[in-house]
């Protein structure tokens, strides 16, 4: 009888072994474990015909090989999971080492995300936005600005006339009068927006480009806290290490008028063909100055209580030295290859 | 400006490399441009702002490098010999107001000749042709000590000298081109006829030339805006001019008129007359009252006592100390020295502006508000670049017959002076600019693009200029390719867009309703209106003046329609399940789903939540005319769990309204 049940139960760690799936499994139970017919079952069967003092222990190797068969049943059931899952698996991920399906997506143009990071910096520092119109009078654009008819800085700034009186801004500076007439002192606004000169395209002219205006105007506001602002502006925007340079130079709707100039951001003046300062190191990004008094006065403000200082700076300039742009016409063109780069 | 080193050498001494030199004129607020070797001389392009005429010679660059360095400027010397014969002319000044002062010298026995090769040297760093032994001097002045000058060949002259307006009359000037003058120009003529356009350009005939025998030298002060508005009507800039506009130092013409005179007495072997014909004068005191307090004040820094007096008479300016206040008499050169500020910048420009200290101002109540339009355009960046729109900008010029397309509002605005002249108009439209990005990009062999743009139109009403800002979207060809990434590729697709527009309203909270509807831009049939907005299939007509071949969809929609969406109201979740049924249909080609949607709304069934389009299927196994529409509805109550016979005695209406309002069969593939 021991041999008998020695040879069943290696019968079942063989058969166990080699269920492949489902239907082996089936076997499997149908074959050992089945109550009627399996063949463990069957081996109970044969214990009335066996001597009384071995009943017991035989019950007792039966029901042991009949635990076997169920653990290896079991065994079998999850390894064919597994199996299962891990072939499912691998279908869904044959490599991980394959690349990533892309994302349908778009992008923001360079100009826009630069205005706002320089927009951020001033709201930051309290500064509140202001807009004004692309199509501006005469008055707002010039003759407020202290630039009079027949002024020779009239032909610095080529302009899109619509009429004698109504043109297409040159500046944002008519900003500056727009606000001083709407707000009251202390103020801090800036405005950016597109402006336009009448310049044929080529690469570092556009006959449309943006600018960001600056005016602060309170009570005993000096040159020195103009360039403080401008300064810390300055650091914001190409980073804390940049050198700040004030030249003298004129506006006629400021005075003193300044140029400030920033230490180049990509040779730090060390490329004496470096393309974006050509060599020397610094690069004018903004004009600024004291607001005149004429000014001021159009805006409605009395220069004898208060002063203030304005600065205007280009974007399309800003965004330039930052990306070392060769062609500022490549903004407006708006070709696929250039606005994926910016995302 | 262009500075020869070695010229200005001759008025002041230095010895600084180029590197120092360029800083220098940097800190006066000349930015060098260029420079230019000429053997063992350098020229230096300066940028002389419109504020600086005093600095449009050598002379006047070396005076400001003498006040900023601390040196002496040196007076070069030109001996006058007279003879014993007064100059006599009959000139006249008719118009006082334009030519406040009128300077004439004679010179007798002139023999022109060819200029000194030093002269022609000089003349040529300074880019001028070298003509004669006269005219080369009267430029040499020019370049030298900023005065504009001019030398007639008195020979020539008829009876006398009138400084008038013209009268209609012509004139051949001596860059050989006819002009005529008119009321609102200053000219010099003779008793005949022009001789010259005062202060710009002189007269063919009366030119010196190598048979001239008897010269007369002019030597005036003009009024700048006189100048400067013939020259700009004239279109005509000349060196003369250029300083004219800017202002000239009015008290300079005598000693000018005598240096030239010796310069032309010397080298051409003239007589020169005793005396100087003078007419006119010009009588000005300029005084600024201000004080230490004011500028130090303006400044944020407090500078030495003796630096103001010092530096102020370096730069010419008399200055006198009453108390607290400092009288300023500005030199008669220094025109932009006007008011108390500009005093400000000449000391902060002396000082140099790296002295001063930076500080930020204190913020009495410091906001940081930005406007509602602002963040809301950064909302629509945001998500529209989230789908595969890209931000375009484009200029807003257009020509006539694009701008007939726009079916914008009012009127277009059109520019006097358009960059290219079929470009005069400003934009009505956004998709008109918007498809020259469109049409460049299909150009470079791109298979497609999806942009937009938010920007301004524009346009008259009742004589008024308008704008106002606008999204435009447009989508043309293949957007994605397919491959690993996709298994269908992503078209550009009229549907596409207006999934889009519907995604836009629903984010912001703002409702939505589409009608058809007829639109310039749009092909009639294809052009969908919804509120201010517009979208549509491009009109080939259009495309084609644009050169595109691909099918174009493109939006427009006024961004202040997208404002002031509402928030959302909670809805509660479902307690009962609700039942969703799909049915398909067969309608003629021409039934259009939105009626169909109409009709089933206009049904009033309770019990239906909702209905959607699953498919719409033409083709295999139906009539050429017919298309088969499978709707989903979705049936809910709030109350209790719907019976199945309810759900299929609405259903049933459903069905049975389309049938008889449209003609529609029910098809049953289960
Ligand atoms: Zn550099």
């Amino acid at each position: 009888m021991g041999n008998e049940l020695e040879s069943l139960k290696e019968k079942i760690e063989r058969e166990a072994q080699g269920i492949k799936n489902q239907a082996d499994l089936l076997k499997f139970k149908e074959k050992f474990l089945s109550r009627k017919k399996g063949e463990i079952s069957l081996l109970f069967k044969k214990i009335p015909s066996l001597d009384p003092e071995m009943r017991s222990s035989f019950g007792m190797e039966i029901n042991r090989l009949k635990k076997i068969g169920e653990k290896l049943l079991n065994e079998a059931e999850e390894r064919i999971k597994g199996e299962k899952r891990s072939s499912i698996i691998s279908e869904r991920i044959p490599d991980p080492t394959l690349p990533g399906k892309k994302k349908i997506h778009g992008s923001i143009h360079p100009i826009a995300r630069t205005s706002y990071e320089i927009e951020e910096i001033f709201l930051r520092m309290g500064y509140d936005i202001e807009e004004g119109p692309d199509v501006e009078t005469e008055f707002f654009n010039f003759e407020a600005l202290n630039i009079p008819k027949y002024h020779p800085a009239r032909e610095q700034q080529d302009t899109f006339y619509i009429r004698e009186d109504l043109l297409l801004r040159t500046h944002t500076s008519p900003v500056q009068i727009r606000a001083m007439r709407k707000r009251k002192p202390p103020i801090r606004v800036i405005a950016p927006g597109r402006v336009f000169r009448r310049d044929e395209p080529d690469p570092t002219h556009t006959p449309m480009f943006y600018q960001v205006e600056g005016l602060v105007v309170d009570k005993g506001i000096n040159f020195s806290h103009l360039k403080g602002t401008l300064e810390i502006f300055s650091k914001s925007l190409f980073g804390k290490l940049t050198k700040v340079r004030f030249r003298p130079s004129y506006f006629p709707f400021t005075e003193p008028s300044a140029e400030v100039d920033i230490s180049c951001p990509i040779c730090g003046g060390k490329n004496p063909n470096c393309r974006i300062c050509g060599g020397t190191g610094w690069i004018e990004i903004l004009g600024a100055g004291m607001v005149h008094p004429k000014v001021l006065m159009a805006g409605g403000i009395d220069p004898e209580i208060y002063s203030g200082f304005a600065f205007g700076l280009g974007v399309d300039r800003t965004f330039l030295i930052k990306s070392q742009l060769l062609d500022i016409r490549y903004y407006y063109e708006n070709r696929v290859e250039f606005l994926e780069q910016f995302r | 400006m262009k500075v020869s080193i070695n010229w200005l050498k001759e008025y002041v001494d230095f010895d600084l490399g180029e590197k120092p030199l360029e800083e220098l004129f940097s800190e006066m607020g000349f930015p060098v441009e260029e420079i230019i070797e000429f053997g063992d001389d350098q020229v230096f392009d300066l940028e002389i702002t419109p504020n600086r005429p005093d600095c449009l010679s050598h002379y006047g660059i070396a005076r400001e490098m003498a006040a900023f360095l601390d040196l002496n400027l040196k007076e070069p010397e030109f001996p006058l010999k007279e003879e014993n014969k007064d100059a006599e002319f009959d000139v006249k000044i008719e118009d006082q107001e334009l030519c406040p002062k009128y300077v004439a010298r004679i010179l007798e026995d002139v023999e022109v000749k060819d200029s000194p090769e030093w002269l022609k040297n000089k003349l040529k760093k300074m880019g001028v042709q070298s003509k004669n032994s006269v005219v080369d001097f009267s430029n040499y002045i020019l370049f030298a000590f900023g005065h504009p000058t001019h030398v007639f060949d008195m020979d020539k002259l008829q009876g006398g000298l009138r400084i008038r307006k013209g009268k209609g009359e012509k004139i051949l000037c001596l860059d050989e081109e006819l002009r005529e003058v008119t009321q609102d120009d200053l000219i010099i003529a003779d008793l005949r006829a022009p001789v010259a356009i005062a202060g710009i350009i002189g007269g063919e005939e009366s030119s010196v030339t190598f048979s001239t025998r008897k010269v007369l030298i002019e030597s005036a002060y003009f009024n700048p805006q006189s100048i400067r508005k013939t020259s700009k009507r004239l279109g005509i800039s000349t060196e003369a001019s250029y300083r004219f506009e800017r202002g000239a130092d009015p008290e300079v013409p005598e000693r000018i008129a005598d240096v030239l005179a010796s310069l032309i007495s010397k080298y051409s072997g003239a007589k020169v007359l005793r005396g100087r014909i003078m007419k006119g004068e010009l009588k000005e005191k300029r005084e600024i009252s201000t004080s230490r307090e004011f500028i130090e004040k303006s400044l944020g820094a407090n500078l030495e006592q003796e630096f103001f007096k010092n530096k102020l008479s370096k730069i010419g300016c008399k200055v006198e100390k009453e108390g607290k206040i400092l009288r300023i008499k500005p030199p008669s050169w220094r025109r932009d020295l006007e008011i108390p500020e500009d005093i400000v910048e000449e000391i902060a420009r002396l000082k140099g502006y790296g002295v001063f200290p930076s500080i930020l101002p204190s913020i009495a109540q410091p906001q940081g508000l930005t406007t509602p339009i602002r963040d809301f355009r950064w909302s629509l960046r945001n998500l529209l670049s989230s789908l595969w729109y890209m931000e375009a900008m484009t200029y807003v010029f257009v020509s006539d017959e694009k701008d007939k397309f726009s079916g914008g509002e009012g009127n277009p605005l059109r520019l006097m002076n358009p960059l290219n002249k079929k470009e005069p108009l400003l934009r009505r439209s956004l998709i008109l600019t918007l498809l020259d990005s469109v049409s460049l990009n299909l150009r470079m062999g791109n298979k497609g693009a999806a942009l937009f743009e938010l920007g301004k139109v524009y346009w008259e009403e009742n004589g008024e200029s308008r704008e106002e800002e606008k999204l435009a979207l447009i989508e043309t060809g293949i957007l994605l390719d397919k491959g690993w990434s996709r298994e269908e590729p992503l078209l550009a697709s009229f549907y596409s867009l207006k999934g889009t527009i519907e995604w836009l309203y629903s984010y912001f909270g703002v409702s939505l309703k589409f009608r058809e509807g007829l639109h310039p831009l749009f092909e009639d049939g294809y052009a969908l209106n919804f509120g201010n907005g517009w979208m549509g299939l491009v009109k080939r007509e259009l495309l084609d003046i644009y050169r595109i071949d691909e099918e174009v969809f493109a939006a427009e929609i006024p961004i202040k329609a997208l404002l002031n969406g509402k928030v959302a109201s909670f809805r509660d979740f479902l307690k009962f399940p609700s039942v969703k049924r799909d049915v398909s249909l067969l309608f003629s080609l021409s039934t259009k789903y939105s009626e169909i949607e109409r009709k089933i709304s206009s049904l009033g069934i309770p019990i239906l939540h909702s209905f959607f389009l699953v498919d719409l299927y033409r083709g295999k196994g139906i009539a050429h005319n017919k298309k088969s529409l499978t709707f989903s509805f979705v049936f809910r109550t709030e109350e209790k769990t719907l019976k199945s016979e309810e759900v299929e005695k609405a259903l049933e209406d459903i069905v049975r309204t389309l049938e008889r309002e449209f003609g529609a069969i029910r098809r049953r593939n289960d």
